[in-house]
């Protein structure tokens, strides 16, 4: 151990880690091992007025100590009594007997410096140890000193406002902003803010059409990012705000992701929104983002109102959530589902361009405006004008082959919605008729609910 | 190793240490240097970017080695451990001029990435957890400990809720039952860093008995997880892991709190992901955490991550964080005030643990009188605030003046860092 400090540190700096004053002893070796300093240099001084070589230099190295260092020029001024250690390109180093005596003295000293101190460093330390569990207790408290205050600075440079908590089960945000987003706008441009209010028995469910890139993510993560932040006990991005506590946030996302994994993007999605539903509590608060996306739209939109159904009808809990789609055929929901209100984010459209408002009004949409994004993306002017015409096609021979009407119907019955989606002419949709009528809805679990789904999508599939 | 190396002394100690972690990189220290023989040194050589010679070993024998000064030591090490490597560092144990015959050595400490003390392997802003899970057909018990700063957890429940920990948690590294490596890899997946230890290592008698001895008590009821066998027994294997890794001095561990997930808003890890609370999803996209973290210490900036994966669900203890918010926002001198006194003090909470292992430096020495006498203030500016909860906080922080007054006495305000520390 004493070697490696040897190694490490210059020797004069030795002896600087105690104060002065604490150890008699310590301070007696130092004063021996600096008075040794002064007389090295008196040493030098001397031999070199002795030899007449007035470039002769002391110096300390760990193989052999203490030497004099003389330049090849004096070589020749050299006394007989010196003894040749090293040979460098220009110089030479000796050694004396008076120098080794003082070296013995000087290093015995400082091997007793480093003895000392450590000790004396060793007990400190062990007499901090016993102030541990106070000092843990310390930085504890100064930690959450610190993130209060971070919470008071960030709160005052984003302008966020103190949201009133309470035991409700309602969720009223005024005017709420993404926290993230805002921050990245670029200058000049303002975050549009938003109203959301939920609670257990009015509006319960919000669901949210708007075509793509209108914010309809935004809008369902600036809610739970704010709700989070509240139980936090930190200011949020909104002008008032009032919170009934939530006890858990769900955000399932249409997949999209998982698709590098191998993983059926269908499965991931149902097996992640299985585990909502079989977790859900009135307090919870639930947000969907487009889900269903993995499959056909005829799947998409059963599942999607199936699950938003479930969450509806729920006995006991009845969770707030938000459904943000760009199936327009949910919005039939609110019509026979006394707490699911239909919202759109608004877009404009001015001489067949859209321009976003991304502000949140009450209603169902009719369009996806999906075109106008490939538009806006840059998709070839030919491209852009053939989708508008087959969608156009399409929209005609829908309504006569009613596409949007058995969703009227479904609305109207439903224990048997299921059935008008198909044309029942088909004995593959019979097939599936007889599995959906033959299940006890009463006694399923969600869980079962989606693999039956996934059963009956593999009867459609034909396998 | 197909051919056989000749034993020489220096070998056969070697392989006698390196026996008996065969699955870590031995550091064997000779003399000024840490040296890695054989399949060892090509691994470091290529990590590390260090040249891999032989040595001979007796006539037409050699051997394939690689080393680096032993100062290089805080350099490398970092390396190796993140490139998923364990670490076993091997020092000579006596004073070679005092020894005729070949120099003692031994293994002073197994450096995984769950377990280290190193400041150039701990990123100051993050927790460096080590989780322990124990399955027990479909409850799981967890444990997480942070070394590095004496934090001690664990809880039990479904493999759900243990799953959503991991999450939340982010630990460096899992050990866990080696028989039921199948079942952990289906629950957890492999993206965690683990390691595999026997099935008796994860026994409620064994558990118990190590965790008793370590805090010095009769019973564990003081911390309220006497009921939670399968975290107990979990916790009690990372006590365990710590001895096997040579990490024997654990005087600032004085605490096992349990996770009350009650208290806690539930966010699961898909959730957490789809928020993107503390990652992006998107390159270069920004996060919450980033938004919301101005903390100032590094404490401060790892409790606000924990504070974000769980939220409260407590109107009241809810309403007394947005009290004291709220009264920094009307006194932003108070705030001011506050926030200058923080930027003195630090990592505090890992210069304490530095103390309970015996490796703090002269230089952190007089860090913590600097921090305690930035303390001081701190607690005198709180008491005199017109909010309860500030004043709690005043009433309980202690700025330990004996401490601060014995270091400003006797040590040096601008000490050099090394007293005779080698690494151990």
């Amino acid at each position: 151990m004493k070697r490696k400090f040897k190694t490490i540190l210059p020797y004069l700096s030795i002896g600087d880690i105690i104060k002065r004053g604490v150890n008699a002893d310590l301070d007696e070796l130092r004063e021996l091992a600096f008075s040794g300093k002064d007389f090295l240099q008196k040493i030098q001084e001397r031999e070199s007025e002795a030899t007449g070589i007035p470039s002769l230099k002391i110096g300390f190295n760990n193989v052999f100590g203490y030497y004099l260092e003389v330049r090849n020029t004096y070589k020749e001024k050299v006394p007989e009594t010196w003894i040749r250690k090293q040979t460098l390109v220009n110089a030479e180093r000796y050694i004396t007997e008076e120098l080794k005596d003082y070296e013995e003295k000087i290093l015995g000293a400082e091997e007793k410096i480093t003895d000392i101190e450590t000790r004396l460093f060793n007990e400190l330390v062990l007499s901090l140890s016993e102030y541990i569990p106070a000092l843990q207790l310390d930085s504890n408290l100064i930690a959450q000193l610190d993130c209060l205050l971070s919470f008071a600075k960030v709160s005052k440079e984003n302008h966020y406002v103190r949201p009133e908590i309470n035991e409700s089960e309602i969720l009223e945000i005024h005017q709420g902003r993404h926290p993230v987003i805002e921050k990245q706008l670029p200058l000049g441009e303002s975050y549009v803010a938003n109203d959301v209010y939920l609670d257990s028995s009015g509006q319960q469910i919000m669901i949210i059409t708007g075509p793509n890139m209108s914010g309809k993510s935004a809008l369902l993560r600036q809610t739970a990012l704010i709700t989070l932040m509240a139980q936090m006990g930190c200011f949020v991005p909104v002008e008032s705000a009032k919170i009934g506590v939530v006890d858990k946030i769900f955000t399932r996302v249409g997949a999209s992701d998982n698709i590098s994994l191998g993983e059926s993007t269908f499965m991931v999605e149902m097996s992640e929104a299985a585990s909502i539903l079989n977790n859900l509590s009135s307090r919870s608060l639930v947000l969907f983002d487009e889900l269903g996306r993995g499959t056909s739209t005829y799947d998409g939109i059963s599942i999607a109102w199936a699950i938003v159904e479930y969450i509806h009808e729920h006995p006991a809990h009845k969770a707030k959530t938000l459904f943000a789609t760009h199936y327009h055929e949910l919005n039939e929901m609110e019509k026979s589902f006394s707490r699911v209100r239909n919202f759109n984010v608004s877009v404009k459209e001015v001489d067949n361009k859209v321009i976003f408002l991304r502000k949140l009004v009450r209603g169902g949409s009719e369009h996806s405006f999906g075109i106008h994004v490939a538009k806006m993306a840059g998709m070839p002017q030919s491209i852009v004008k053939r989708a508008e015409q087959i969608l156009k096609q399409l929209e005609t021979d829908n309504r006569q082959s009613d596409i949007s009407k058995p969703v009227d119907k479904i609305a109207q019955q439903r224990e048997g919605y299921q059935l008008s989606f198909f044309q029942l002419d088909d004995p593959v949709l019979e097939q599936i008729r007889d599995e959906i009528k033959n299940l006890d809805i009463n006694n399923l679990t969600p869980v079962e609910a989606l693999n039956k789904l996934n059963e009956i999508k593999k009867i459609i599939l034909g396998k | 190793m197909s051919e056989p190396i000749v034993e020489t002394p220096l070998m056969k100690q070697y392989f006698e240490m390196k026996s008996k972690h065969p699955d870590a990189i031995l550091l064997f220290r000779c003399g000024d240097f840490y040296e890695t023989f054989s399949s060892d040194a090509i691994e470091a050589a290529e990590i590390l970017g260090i040249t891999l010679t032989r040595r001979a070993n007796g006539s037409a024998k050699s051997v394939e080695l690689a080393g680096f000064p032993h100062h290089a030591l805080d350099t490398y090490l970092p390396k190796l451990v993140r490139a998923g490597k364990r670490v076993a560092i091997c020092d000579q144990l006596e004073d070679p001029k005092l020894t005729k015959k070949i120099v003692k050595r031994g293994i002073t400490e197994l450096v995984t990435p769950g377990v280290t003390y190193n400041d150039t392997i701990l990123n100051h802003k993050e927790n460096n957890f080590l989780a322990s899970v124990y399955l027990n057909k479909n409850q799981a018990g967890i444990a997480f400990l942070d070394i590095s700063t004496g934090e001690f957890l664990l809880a039990e429940g479904t493999n759900e809720y243990v799953d959503k920990l991991l999450n939340s948690f982010s630990p460096k590294e899992i050990i866990f039952d080696r028989t039921k490596k199948k079942e952990f890899e289906n629950l957890f997946g492999t993206k965690f860093y683990s390691y595999p230890l026997e099935d008796w290592v994860f026994t409620l008698d064994a558990a118990k008995d190590r965790l008793l001895k370590q805090f010095e008590t009769k019973s564990l009821k003081g911390f309220g997880v006497e009921g939670l066998a399968n975290g107990v027994i979990a916790a009690g294997a990372i006590l365990y892991y710590l001895d096997l890794t040579h990490h024997q001095q654990t005087g600032h561990i004085t605490q096992l709190s349990r996770i009350e997930e009650d208290r806690f808003v539930w966010l699961d890890r898909f959730t957490v992901r789809n928020l993107e609370l503390f990652e992006a999803i998107n390159e270069g996209g920004k996060t919450l955490l980033e938004v919301l973290d101005k903390t100032i210490s590094p404490m401060g900036s790892r409790l606000l991550k924990r504070w974000m994966a769980f939220p409260l669900k407590n109107v009241k203890s809810i309403n007394e964080r947005l009290d004291v918010v709220d009264y920094f926002f009307k006194h932003p001198e108070l705030k001011e005030a506050l926030e200058q006194n923080i930027a003195l003090i630090g990592d505090l909470e890992r210069l304490v643990s530095k103390i309970a292992v015996g490796r703090i430096n002269p230089r952190e020495v007089v860090q913590l009188k600097t921090a305690l006498k930035a303390i001081e203030p701190i607690k005198q500016f709180c008491s005199h605030a017109e909010n309860i909860t500030l004043r709690t906080i005043a009433d309980q922080l202690n700025a330990c003046s004996i401490i601060s007054e014995k270091i400003e006495k006797e040590i040096q305000n601008d000490p050099p860092i090394l007293i005779n520390r080698g690494y151990y």
